[in-house]
């Protein structure tokens, strides 16, 4: 074997550091616009957790902390008033690319910060000649000049004073002068930063429940808020001890806290309207699983075996599914322990965390797939099981989750469940489908027969009345 | 009311709205002649805007499509000439082939391609939007695509029951139902307040402006432009989107040349919507406006009339909207052949 330190003599230095260009270039390929952004709001939320430490228990621990973005033509802006950086933590890590040693002592919880790169990534995605001005306790400015984006070396960047009265509150402000192309492109198209509003209406959903204001403009209009997007579901009233309701998963998988509500968010498609949703899509649907992580929407409504769908005995999803949702939420105080990836969009399929949590979301997809293949056969009846109906929003599901008798599982005992006894079709056992084609213009000539000029029944209508009919008819002649 | 009950042809809003599309082609052959291209459009029956493509424009690669084959056959019949394909397909088999479509009736050498979406029924909304972005996605620079589709609020919903829902509960429920067509295009601003004749077509053309960036997205080189954006009543309330693709970087190259800021009907912007009012003229009421319109302010010509509103319409409001479009108004006549 070869000595791995060789004894003869050195004659020089072979360059082996990543070039700026090439981690830039890396760093920035693998992320979408809207995502670097998020990463710069993600940092608003740790600010607030790091410097109020918020009362996770209120309804609203967020209320009064804000954030401002402006996408303009010709630069970018984000300035929130949510603590802003010691600086401390601005000279030993937070302009360092990755967390060095010592990082994570700081002992802030349940962020969604991890990997030390979210702030970095954003200003290399955004452009050149970057200033991050923040006021913790001694307000500082650090510039990213282009000569610096520009040149070889990963020289340290100065920090220097902040003036007096330039940030009004404490908080982070950060500018981007020169755009990159792609953004600025961006940035002017018509719709881009409605897109991006939804965006942030989607996976900040529940940050901005909790009492957090995201303002976004263009530089010109006034900034708008950002209204989340409700998660809900349906709860019918109880007949039998039978009704739609959400199901409740709780516990603890490894060190991570797990809840799951799933259920139906609207009504079941007919089997006409799930038809024409073969051919093509019509509808919108709020149909899917989402998953956060310490609040923080990952997946946002996702179809695939990601979340479950097509896995095992669960069928893939298609329309008939479309009235089916559902929410995982994730907690850790240690953000590594959950599934994250760093672009935190998406999950990280090969944590074992996730795969038990994606057994039990399966466990309650297959109960709803099932429940809306037992009642596509009998629409008619259908109507009756959603009188009564209400919303059920996330807020209010948290609460459910004490009131509600839960058991433990059998095969994660430290997960308890909460299974609604879902209403069932009395005509599964006493009645068939028929269904057979027939020629329009037949069809048309019964249709004017039974209901007259006037009216325009369905084929189905037709079929009925004329199998209603035929029965009269043979009962009469037997009795 | 549907405005189907009225003869497709006879309808003036109809007609002025499909004159202002020719006329807005008109200006769009200051930047790349249209005689080569191929039209493409439902037509319905009477196939009125081919006959005027090839007319006015001089196309003679006409196809006219619609799901009925009784229709079809009728639009056989009434062709303007015999290069027109008349063809039994839904908009949807239209748009997921297009290219299909014109190799197969021989029009694949064509300069480009100008379509019109002619929806009328409400409820697909979420399938004429998607089939909308399908068709974006599969048309070259210079194409032009017209979308015509119902902004008419109470074809959302309306209370059917005996008690009478208040305004807001209506609102509500035609919101509701608007997101669950198409949810995933609605503008963030749109809200249950929006659902009104003068703020839903906003809301429309907001969602198509979404369909259109997502079929071309920003960072690509081409760009939806809308053109010109109109809403009018013939019954139900409609809403016709006109635009062109072209590449981003020759945007002010191409308006320059059509030198819309001096046409009436055009839109800077999605939002950017005219409202078509048309009443009802008689011939003589027709004559007069037409001579005096230009001369004589709103004023002089309601005291000349001797009345203030025509048709459920207030002349004083029409008059202007008027001058931008007389030239395009269609006279009918009782004619015995």
């Amino acid at each position: 074997m070869k000595a791995l330190v060789q004894d003869t003599p050195k004659i020089g230095d072979a360059f082996a550091s990543p070039t700026k260009q090439f981690f830039v270039s890396m760093l920035t390929r693998d992320i979408e616009l809207r995502d670097a952004l998020l990463d710069l709001l993600d940092n608003c939320v740790d600010g607030i957790l790091r410097s109020a430490k918020p009362d996770q228990a209120k309804a609203k621990p967020y209320e009064g902390f804000r954030a401002t973005i402006i996408l303009a033509k010709d630069h970018f802006e984000i300035s929130d008033n949510c603590g802003g950086i010691p600086l401390e933590t601005a000279k030993k890590y937070a302009f360092a690319m990755g967390k060095p040693e010592g990082a994570n002592d700081e002992g802030t919880p349940a962020t969604v910060g991890m990997y030390g790169i979210g702030m970095k990534r954003a200003i290399f995605k955004l452009g050149t000649d970057a200033l991050v001005e923040s006021w913790s306790d001694t307000p500082f400015v650090v510039e990213f000049t282009s000569e610096w984006m520009a040149s070889e070396r990963w020289t340290d960047l100065p920090i220097h004073e902040l003036p007096k009265g330039k940030l009004k509150v404490q908080g982070t402000a950060i500018t981007v002068m020169t755009l990159n192309h792609e953004v600025a492109a961006s940035f002017a198209a018509d719709g881009w930063i409605d897109e991006f509003k939804k965006v942030i209406a989607q996976h900040y959903s529940i940050i901005l429940d909790k009492g957090l204001s995201v303002f976004v403009g263009n530089g010109v209009d006034d900034p708008q808020a950002v209204v989340p997007e409700p998660f809900r579901l349906l709860q019918t009233a109880e007949a039998d001890g039978k009704h739609i309701a959400p199901y409740i998963y709780t516990g603890k998988l490894d060190d991570v806290e797990v809840e799951i509500y799933a259920g139906l968010y609207r009504e079941l498609l007919t089997a006409e309207e799930a038809d024409r949703e073969e051919e093509t899509r019509g509808t919108t649907d709020d149909a899917g699983w989402s998953v956060a992580c310490n609040d923080r929407v990952v997946v946002w409504k996702d179809k695939t075996r990601l979340t479950g769908w097509g896995e095992a005995t669960v069928p893939n999803y298609h329309g008939q599914f479309i009235a089916i949702t559902g929410l995982v939420l994730l907690r850790c105080d240690d953000p590594k322990k959950l599934p994250l990836t760093t672009t935190k969009r998406g999950i990280d399929a090969a944590s074992d965390t996730y795969s038990k949590t994606k057994d039990l979301m399966r466990e309650v997809t297959k109960a709803l797939t099932s429940f809306t293949n037992r009642w596509k056969k009998f629409p008619e009846k259908l109507e009756e099981i959603y009188l009564a109906s209400e919303y059920v929003d996330l807020p209010k599901l948290r609460t459910m989750r004490e009131a509600v008798p839960l058991t433990n599982l059998r095969k994660q005992p430290t997960v308890s469940r909460y299974a609604p006894a879902y209403p069932e079709p009395a005509e599964e056992k006493t009645h068939v489908v028929v269904k057979f084609e027939a020629q329009k213009a037949d069809v048309a000539l019964l249709a004017k027969a039974y209901f007259g000029e006037d009216e325009t029944p369905k084929p189905g209508d037709v079929g009925r009345e004329a199998f209603d009919r035929a029965i009269k008819g043979v009962r009469g002649a037997g009795a | 009311m549907s405005g189907a009950s009225i003869p497709y042809h006879l309808r003036p809003h109809k007609a002025v709205d499909r004159r202002i599309f020719l006329d807005l082609l008109g200006r769009l052959e200051r930047w790349r002649p249209l005689e080569k291209y191929v039209y493409v459009s439902m037509g319905a029956y009477p196939l009125e805007d081919h006959k005027l493509m090839h007319r006015i424009l001089g196309i003679t690669k006409l196809i006219a499509f619609d799901m009925e084959g009784d229709i079809v056959a009728r639009q056989k019949f009434n062709k303007p000439l015999g290069n027109c394909h008349c063809l039994e397909r839904t908009s949807g088999q239209v748009v997921d082939a297009f290219d299909v479509l014109l190799t197969e009736c021989g029009f694949a050498e064509a300069e480009g391609a100008i379509v019109w979406l002619d929806y009328t029924d409400p409820k697909k909304l979420g399938e004429q939007i998607r089939e909308f972005q399908t068709l974006l996605a599969n048309l070259n620079v210079g194409d032009v695509l017209r979308v015509t589709v119902n902004a008419q609020p109470n074809e959302l919903f309306h209370s059917a029951g005996e008690k009478p829902q208040t305004k807001e509960e209506k609102r509500e429920k035609q919101f509701q139902v608007l997101g669950s067509r198409i949810k995933d295009y609605l503008p963030s601003w749109a809200a249950a307040a929006h659902m009104t004749a003068e703020d839903l077509p906003k809301v429309i053309a907001g969602s198509f402006s979404a369909a259109a960036l997502k079929a071309l997205p920003a960072t690509g080189n081409n760009m939806f432009r809308p053109l010109s954006v109109v809403r009018y009543a013939d019954g139900v309330q409609m809403l016709s989107i006109t635009g062109t693709i072209v590449e981003r970087s020759m945007e002010s190259d191409m308006l320059a040349r059509l030198r819309l800021d001096t046409w009436p009907f055009a839109s800077d912007k999605w939002l950017d919507i005219h409202n078509l009012v048309v009443p009802d003229l008689t011939v003589r009421e027709r004559l007069y406006l037409e001579r005096e319109i230009v001369s004589k302010t709103a004023e002089d010509i309601v005291k000349d009339l001797g009345f203030e509103d025509a048709s459920g319409v207030k002349v004083r409001d029409f008059i202007e909207t008027y001058k931008n479009y007389y030239r395009f108004y269609p006279t009918l006549l009782a004619a015995e052949l």
